[in-house]
């Protein structure tokens, strides 16, 4: 059981930003990362030499995630994220008006939580937790050139958000 | 290739470029040295990636390992819990095939007649009738029936003598030897020839024999029986 905490206290902080980008929502996200480590720690007897273990770590953190955008109420919940978010981080009152503030951070944070999620684990895992291709192709379970693809397209639809919504940060 | 094509294809040219993951490098940066549009989007994309790099850093509860360690110990608790339920379950269901089995074969069932009262009380003396003899009781017939036939024997002959010895021998073997006798005899007149012929052709056997017998001796008259009362001692004398 050490063994298993040092691994969560090593771990827990990319895991959980991983899921808080995928959900934008703190509570969603730690909700998943624990269900995370808890499946991990189920599948540690499982575990292979071969198997990179931020791989498997991630790999389950993903699906759990996608499992949890998949459920009920997936879209009153990601509005509702952005809602709150948008009550603590902005004066403003709504999204449009939260959009129209300039806050570049917000507009980048909901340019991201609006990309489908296929694009956005892969802009997320390369972005915030530093992947490279090969990397992400593994815990996506696709190939490299999809996960180029997928870059390129989560790339270009955040840039054509914020061209749309306000160019002060481009 | 149509203008969107390829304006992917620059995307995902420059994306990669980004990463550090395109293999032809100076080509890129040549192309992007060319053409300003591809430089501009370049360049925004690095400032997009800056800023997701610059968001706020998320931070986990304070709780958040703690309630991982009681969410691990609530799952080995009900594994425990499962197990030593599985392990009652697995022992009761022991027991309850042990006791069906046992009341299946051991309790009578209900067409297991019950103990008689007698016992139940307690009573010492209980009379057990004897078991029936099935040799007994077709002797005792077949006696009944010769006795109607002989009992109007003429004096002189000794019935008690010829039943007697009549006691070991089987009836059909008594109405053949008398039949064989009575064909090869001259009492053919008395008893008359198709009532022999037919008394020889009897067969006297199996469970019918002595219901033959009977039958036989009842339709003699007066005459025939005296013929076969005097036969009938012979052949039990011989045996």
């Amino acid at each position: 059981m050490q063994a298993f905490t040092a691994l969560v206290t090593r771990y827990q902080h990319p895991v959980i930003r991983f899921c808080y980008r995928m959900t934008d929502s703190m509570q969603d996200a730690e909700d998943i990362a624990q269900e995370t480590f808890l499946r991990l720690y189920g599948a540690l007897r499982n575990l292979r030499p071969d198997n990179a273990f931020t791989t498997v770590l991630f790999c389950i953190a993903r699906n759990a995630a996608l499992n949890h955008l998949r459920g009920r109420r997936r879209h009153e919940r990601r509005v509702s994220a952005l809602e709150k978010a948008s009550a603590g981080e902005s004066s403003a009152a709504g999204p449009y008006e939260y959009a129209q503030s300039q806050d570049n951070a917000a507009l980048l944070r909901k340019a991201v939580a609006e990309l489908p999620a296929e694009y956005r684990e892969a802009l997320v895992l390369r972005e915030y937790n530093g992947f490279d291709y090969k990397e992400i192709a593994e815990i996506l379970s696709c190939p490299v050139g999809t996960v180029r693809s997928r870059l390129a397209r989560a790339r270009e639809q955040v840039r054509r958000h914020l061209l749309h919504y306000g160019d002060d940060m481009l | 290739m149509s203008d969107k094509q390829r304006e992917e294809e620059w995307a995902e040219r420059i994306s990669a470029y980004l990463d550090g993951e395109y293999d032809e490098e100076e080509t890129i940066s040549a192309w992007l040295e060319k053409d300003p549009g591809a430089a501009r989007q370049y360049r925004q994309y690095q400032k997009i990636s800056q800023g997701l790099k610059d968001l706020p850093e998320p931070s986990a509860s304070s709780d958040f390992m703690k309630k991982i360690h009681l969410e691990i110990s609530h799952q080995k608790n009900t594994a425990q819990r499962r197990r030593r339920m599985g392990v009652w379950a697995a022992a009761a269901l022991l027991l309850l095939s042990f006791s069906w089995y046992r009341y299946m074969i051991i309790v009578p069932s209900a067409e297991t007649p019950l103990p008689d009262a007698r016992y139940a009380s307690g009573e010492s003396e209980v009379s057990i009738p004897a078991p029936v003899n099935r040799e007994t009781v077709e002797t005792e017939l077949t006696e009944y029936a010769l006795w109607t036939a002989l009992k109007d024997m003429p004096e002189g002959i000794s019935v008690a003598d010829t039943l007697a010895q009549f006691e070991d021998m089987p009836i059909e073997q008594l109405m053949h030897s008398i039949a064989e006798m009575s064909w090869n005899a001259d009492d053919n007149e008395t008893f008359g020839a198709d009532r022999v012929e037919t008394w020889h052709s009897w067969p006297f056997t199996g469970e019918d024999a002595l219901s033959d017998a009977f039958i036989f001796v009842e339709t003699l008259d007066t005459a025939e029986i005296s013929a076969f009362n005097r036969m009938l001692r012979i052949v039990l004398a011989e045996a």
